[in-house]
């Protein structure tokens, strides 16, 4: 399993082999000698040792040529002209993801969660299994390291479950992903050339996009991990069905929003050092997860808007409480108004996701809410807009059926059900699929 | 015994998407030919006699047939189709001719000699069956998608084609352009200063050659042009220069470029619309561009 990981990370980029083998062996050195000592600088020492090593890889792919031009950028406002040197620096596909995954590791067993892995093969195993590597979930070392040390037999049961993971995977992404895609880049191509109509269907669009690319990987990467015998839980449980912001981040991305939580929100304070703290903890986790996407402002921005949507829904609890306690309003009438509400304020946040800059996202934004020529007549090509809405309509329904029917557990145990559904999922793949475009979307965080 | 059901489920689901992608496919296909969608016309039909056939990009769409035919008196037919270029032009043009009367007049848009010119191999996939030119241009050209189209029926259809297909009604000559551009894209061409327009390639070149010699083979006289641009699209002198190096290769190309200087004549940067279409069907005829088709209809009707 160790070296089908490596080659097919090193597929891509040999060199960059290097960079994971550096992380696996500082880590589990790190790891093996926390747990040899009872001193806290010792421990601390380790700690700090894997955080650097970790996070310095990734700040410097990652972040280096963001922070020099944001400082020369910061020195202008002041008159000075610094003319810092920038790098020609390749991203390490999959950085953020396997850092990340062995921070876990080293900071689990610091907090004395979890016993250090005794098999450097094995660890190596768990910071390079191929089907998350690129792009997650992140999983963590107390999920996946019990399961490296049990023996694993072929099962046909997890076979048919990966099966299904896989098709669905491929369908969210081949189907519906990469068709939306086209529309999508057309109009986020040239903003200022369309009207509102077309901005609001093509952010729509974007949403469903990013969810079925996303979503698309990592389901495909958890079926693949099923056939092989690994559970890697969910990553992804029908967000747009969230009925608040704190819904959709227990939905979305779940492996790096729980990771945020346990190792940045809590550790901050969480929610128990008073109100005004909550807020901060939430603010700069946000911001944190917004940076972790990319190197550049609009992904901060993103991030924080998150933040403020998640403090506002903090503050906005105990009025809310009032109202209900009054005016009585069913839960059918609240989840009715909230789930498009929520969704439409995160369709706002990815507006700044996916524009080319932070100038484009607010002209998108100040189109969009000035309703500038809101028509059906300056739609997008129109065939365009119907493949699209068919496969997102699709998507709902069977998210919907999911939510309240527990549809994809329940399937492998009703065979005409199961052949049915796939064979229909095949065909929509074949039908709509756009089987030559572009890379997922997260291979570039 | 406890695995019989998880094997069962995926060979039938296996047998079951098979089975069904045969059905789907020959249903897709029955749908497609049977509509009026301007490819389907000529892969259904046998005896098609047309005066006029126009080719090209989204560009060529921009004649109206039936306004042609009107003013004209020549039965007209618009082959052209969003983003597809010369080698689909030819391809389509060889497999009309094996069936039908070859047309008095062709007329090429040239924009189909420019830029990407394999879009169309993503699209001819849904010829598989009807064209044994298309399916053997697939196969060498675009591998991948010729080995998809054969594992699955439902693939082939994968595209607008079947879509516009079902939407075409009594006949897609009607589909046209329609609006016209707004102040944004007007003053995004304008504001740019520096288009290019670059040297026909050697493949287009080479492809433009082909079909006039087969054109030619069967006595059909061929016209190239050059349609509207927006005003100030090219700064002056860009497109003399791209026509020159192209009638090296096509002999006269109707340049038709600096026609308009009215803005509400176009439907967008790239397109002129309906009127725009009226327009120029009307100055063609003026500049005797149906000569002599045109005439002889006159002269047959006693005009």
């Amino acid at each position: 399993m160790l070296v089908s990981s490596y080659v097919f990370y090193g597929w891509w980029d040999w060199r960059f082999l290097s960079l994971i083998a550096i992380s696996t062996l500082v880590d589990y050195w790190a790891g093996r000698n926390m747990a040899r000592t009872d001193e806290v600088r010792k421990r601390k020492l380790l700690l700090l040792l894997s955080l650097t090593l970790n996070l310095g890889l990734l700040g410097f792919f990652k972040y280096f040529n963001f922070f020099i031009e944001s400082t020369a950028e910061f020195l202008t406002l002041f008159g000075m002209r610094a003319n810092l040197p920038t790098l020609r620096i390749i991203l390490p596909v999959g950085i953020s993801f396997y850092t990340f995954q062995t921070l876990s590791y080293t900071i689990d067993i610091y907090r004395h969660q979890l016993e250090p892995e005794k098999s450097l093969l094995r660890f190596a195993v768990f910071v390079a299994f191929f089907p998350q590597l690129v792009a997650g979930p992140i999983v963590r070392a107390r999920l996946l390291l019990p399961q490296l040390r049990v023996d694993n037999h072929f099962d046909w049961n997890r076979l048919q479950q990966g099966v299904t993971l896989v098709i669905w995977g491929y369908f969210l992404k081949v189907g519906l992903a990469d068709s939306v895609a086209v529309l999508v880049d057309a109009v986020y191509g040239q903003p200022r050339l369309f009207f509102s109509s077309a901005l609001i269907t093509g952010t729509v669009f974007y949403a469903f996009q990013i969810y079925g690319d996303f979503c698309g990987y990592s389901s495909i990467a958890i079926g693949i991990a099923r056939m092989l015998g690994f559970d890697f839980g969910i990553n992804f449980n029908k967000p747009y069905f969230a009925v608040s912001f704190s819904d959709f981040w227990k939905r979305w991305h779940i492996s790096l929003s729980s990771w945020l939580r346990d190792y940045l929100y809590i550790p901050l304070g969480g929610n128990r050092s008073g109100k005004w703290k909550t807020y901060r903890n939430l603010m700069l986790t946000m911001l944190l997860g917004g940076l972790w996407h990319g190197a550049a402002m609009r992904f901060i921005i993103w991030g924080g808007l998150h933040g403020i949507f998640l403090v506002v829904q903090r503050l906005s609890q105990k009025p809310s409480q009032w109202l209900y306690e009054r005016v009585f309003i069913p839960k059918i009438i609240r989840k009715a108004i909230a789930i498009p509400l929520v969704f439409a304020l995160v369709c706002i946040t990815w507006i700044f996701f996916r524009a080319g800059n932070l100038s484009e996202a607010m002209l998108i934004l100040r189109k969009v809410f000035r309703l500038n020529e809101f028509s059906l007549l300056t739609l997008p090509p129109k065939i365009d807009v119907l493949k699209g809405s068919l496969l997102i309509a699709f998507v709902i329904v069977v998210d919907w059926l999911d939510e309240h029917y527990d549809f994809f557990s329940r399937l492998p145990s009703k065979p005409w059900l199961y052949v049915s559904f796939l064979s229909l999922v095949l065909w929509l793949t074949f039908f709509f699929g756009n089987f030559f475009a572009n890379a997922f979307i997260y291979f570039v965080f | 015994m406890k695995n019989t059901r998880p094997v069962l489920s995926l060979l039938v689901l296996l047998l079951f998407f098979f089975i069904g992608d045969r059905m789907i496919g020959y249903v897709f296909n029955y749908l497609f030919m049977r509509s009026n969608f301007r490819y389907a016309t000529i892969y259904k039909s046998e005896g098609l006699n047309y005066d006029v056939l126009i080719f090209g990009n989204s560009r060529g769409r921009s004649y109206y047939a039936p306004y042609m035919e009107e003013k004209l008196g020549l039965t007209c037919y618009n082959l052209s189709y969003n983003r597809l270029r010369i080698p689909f032009i030819n391809l389509v043009f060889n497999d009309y001719l094996e069936k039908n009367v070859p047309p008095k007049l062709i007329i090429v848009e040239i924009h189909s000699l420019m830029g990407y010119l394999d879009g169309h191999l993503s699209v001819i996939k849904i010829f598989y069956d009807m064209s044994e030119r298309m399916r053997k241009h697939l196969a060498t050209y675009n591998h991948k998608e010729w080995q998809l189209s054969r594992l699955s029926r439902v693939y082939r259809y994968n595209g607008e084609f079947l879509i516009r297909a079902l939407l075409s009604g009594k006949s897609d000559q009607y589909w046209m352009i329609q609006g016209k551009a707004s102040q944004a894209v007007i003053e995004s061409v304008l504001s740019k200063k520096d288009r290019k327009l670059n040297p026909p390639s050697g493949r287009a070149l080479q492809e433009a050659k082909a079909f006039m010699e087969t054109a030619n083979a069967y006595g059909c006289e061929v016209r190239f042009v050059y349609n509207p641009n927006m005003p100030g699209f090219y700064q002056e002198g860009i497109v003399d220069k791209y026509i020159a190096s192209l009638q090296k290769t096509t002999g006269k190309v109707w340049d038709y470029s600096d026609l308009f200087q009215d803005f509400t004549l176009f439907r967008d940067d790239l397109h002129i619309n309906i009127e725009g279409c009226y327009e120029l069907i009307d100055q063609q005829i003026a500049d005797g561009f149906y000569f002599p088709f045109f005439e002889q209809r006159e002269e047959q009707n006693g005009e």
